[in-house]
């Protein structure tokens, strides 16, 4: 959906373009309607005219009744009859007739009025005292025209009427228009908004992604080069131990008591075995880490593979001064396992606890059972583990601290292969550590049925 | 303005105006409550007036015509007309029609004595037609300043 708006965003842009242009051709044309209207609302328009023509005849006979009784003199009949001329004059011409004739209006009536008033101009300005008579017929004359004055007034104001009214209708429609234009305009809007508010986001978005792929990376990286550090010194240690002893076997070959010649063999073969373990180590971290390693399940006493684990680590946590205890096996528990993988398993435990236990110190192994699980617990007391640190120390490459590494020896592959193993036997692998006082990795694997 | 007040008393004094024989035009001030201004001119006090010249078209002409006439605002020098002064222009037939004073202060109105160099009588609209330049200035072509081309002007209300 967001894709699909985005993608749209461009087309919703223009189609809000074309529809505000729209808009405003249909305001200018309303503009342009209203100036007819303007031309209605003010004075002087055609109903204007007409109606004048009508009352300026009535008010010249007005006054030609007012000159034969006496009460106007001649002059007053001239001004009347000089403004119904230059009245009727100029709405026959200008704009006025323009409209006119876009109204359809006959005009015959106007017409046979101007041709009265140039058949009486001569006897309006001809009139002279007590020419009562004369003053009458005029009144006579242009009364004929009065009800043709005004049925044409009235046709004039109809066809206004009606144009107004057109007017109106069209007004009403264009408003009607823009409305909806208003209500598509903002839809417009609202979606250009969302579109480039759902932009911000996504840019935002990935660029923090991009960020912590970069972290990673770069984590990754000094991990690596932590790795191979730590790589080159367990491989050089034992093999400088391997080469030294040869070295002191040849030269002694002969002068040698066979007792020493043993030991040298026994350093020799110990190193062999350290480094067996360490290529092993590597190559399981490697088929973990691919899915490729395979898992033989079958059920095994746990509390007698335990022990076994213990004794044999034994000598090994002596070499560190460091006594592993049995804190209390439970007997007879079973589960199903690869046991190999389950000795690998508590044996880099082990070997773990070890390694950050102090001289003298104890590691202590439990083995219980609570609700269908069988719990194992290796603890140590040795400095513990930071709380920023305990969720990465299972993963491959990863050391709390690279020179703690140095000084206890170890590659960092140990608990990742123990997390791997676990795995693999839907075991729970948890760790709870006090600062300067140790911690203790806990296994819990299902109980075989 | 206390002193354009009196040179337009003195004015008043010296123009033949009060007292002229045939007048054409009135004009009438109620801006001073207490003391209303009156003006009035014959044709010949108007022509005495330095004269306007311009080509104009608006709803009532066919053509592009020539009017020529004093200029509105000198009309009403006299009588020291406000800015924001409204002028009722009173028609021969009591016509009337308003516009504001700015008009002539802005524009080149004309009370116009001849058409294409003739002098108008009443049925050509004269003898006094209110003229606005509207070839010159184009934003006059509108309704509303068409209406105030009152034509038979007899009388001006200042107000």
């Amino acid at each position: 959906m967001t894709t699909k708006v985005t993608r749209y965003r461009w087309v919703i842009l223009i189609l809000a373009i074309i529809v505000l242009g729209y808009a405003c051709l249909r305001l200018f044309d309303m503009n342009q309607r209203m100036s007819v209207l303007e031309v209605q609302r003010l004075s002087r328009g055609p109903v204007w005219f007409v109606t004048s023509v009508e009352f300026d005849t009535l008010r010249l006979n007005n006054t030609l009744l007012k000159y034969a009784d006496d009460q106007a003199d001649s002059s007053d009949v001239q001004t009347a009859f000089d403004i119904l001329w230059s009245r009727l004059d100029q709405m026959r011409r200008g704009v006025t007739l323009e409209t006119l004739n876009e109204y359809g209006v006959d005009l015959t009536v106007y017409n046979r009025l101007a041709s009265l008033l140039e058949t009486t101009e001569d006897r309006v300005a001809a009139l002279g005292p007590n020419d009562a008579e004369q003053a009458r017929a005029l009144v006579g004359a242009f009364e004929q025209e009065l009800g043709d004055l005004r049925a044409a007034g009235l046709d004039v104001l109809q066809a206004s009427l009606t144009e107004s009214n057109d007017i109106r209708v069209d007004l009403v429609a264009i408003a009607r228009t823009i409305l909806v234009m208003g209500l598509i305009l903002s839809g417009a809007t609202f979606l250009l908004f969302v579109v480039f508010a759902l932009d911000s986001v996504q840019s935002r978005r990935s660029l923090r992604e991009q960020k912590a792929l970069l972290q990673e990376a770069h984590a990754a990286d000094i991990a690596k080069s932590q790795f191979i550090a730590v790589i080159s010194h367990e491989l050089r240690t034992p093999l400088t131990s391997i080469t030294a002893s040869l070295e002191l076997l040849k030269r002694g070959i002969r002068t040698q008591s066979p007792a020493t010649a043993g030991r040298l063999v026994e350093i020799a073969e110990h190193n062999c075995t350290a480094l067996r373990r360490l290529v092993n180590d590597l190559l399981d971290a490697e088929k973990f880490e691919s899915g490729k390693m395979e898992f033989d399940f079958q059920v095994v006493d746990l509390s007698r593979m335990l022990e076994r684990t213990i004794e044999s680590n034994k000598a090994y946590a002596a070499s560190y001064g460091v006594e592993i205890v049995s804190d209390g096996i439970e007997p007879d528990v079973r589960i199903k396992a690869d046991a190999p993988r389950i000795d690998q398993l508590m044996s880099n435990l082990l070997s773990n606890a070890v390694k950050f236990s102090e001289r003298d110190g104890k590691v202590e192994v439990n083995l219980r059972t609570d609700t269908g699980r069988a719990i194992v617990s290796v603890r140590d007391h040795g400095r513990g583990i930071p709380q920023k640190d305990r969720s990465r120390i299972f993963e491959r490459f990863q050391q709390v601290d690279s020179s703690n590494e140095r000084e206890r020896g170890g590659t960092g592959l140990g608990l990742a292969i123990v997390k791997a193993i676990a795995k693999a036997h839907d075991a729970g692998l948890t760790v709870e550590s006090e600062l300067g006082k140790g911690s203790t990795f806990i296994v819990s694997f299902p109980l075989a049925e | 303005m206390k002193i354009l007040g009196l040179l337009g008393m003195a004015l008043l004094c010296l123009a033949p105006t009060l007292a002229t024989a045939n007048p054409v035009l009135t004009i009438t001030s109620d801006v001073k409550a207490d003391a209303p201004l009156v003006v009035r001119y014959d044709l010949e006090d108007l022509e005495a007036l330095a004269q306007a010249r311009y080509d104009t078209i608006n709803d009532f002409v066919d053509v592009p015509t020539e009017f020529s006439g004093p200029l509105l605002r000198d009309v009403l020098a006299p009588l020291s007309v406000p800015e924001d002064a409204t002028l009722e222009l009173i028609a021969l037939n009591d016509y009337r029609f308003d516009m504001p004073y700015a008009d002539a202060a802005n524009y080149d109105v004309m009370v116009a004595l001849e058409r294409d160099g003739e002098r108008m009588s009443v049925r050509e609209n004269g003898p006094l037609w209110i003229i606005y330049p509207m070839s010159d200035h184009p934003e006059l072509q509108a309704p509303i300043y068409n209406s105030r081309l009152v034509w038979q002007l007899t009388a001006i209300a200042i107000k």
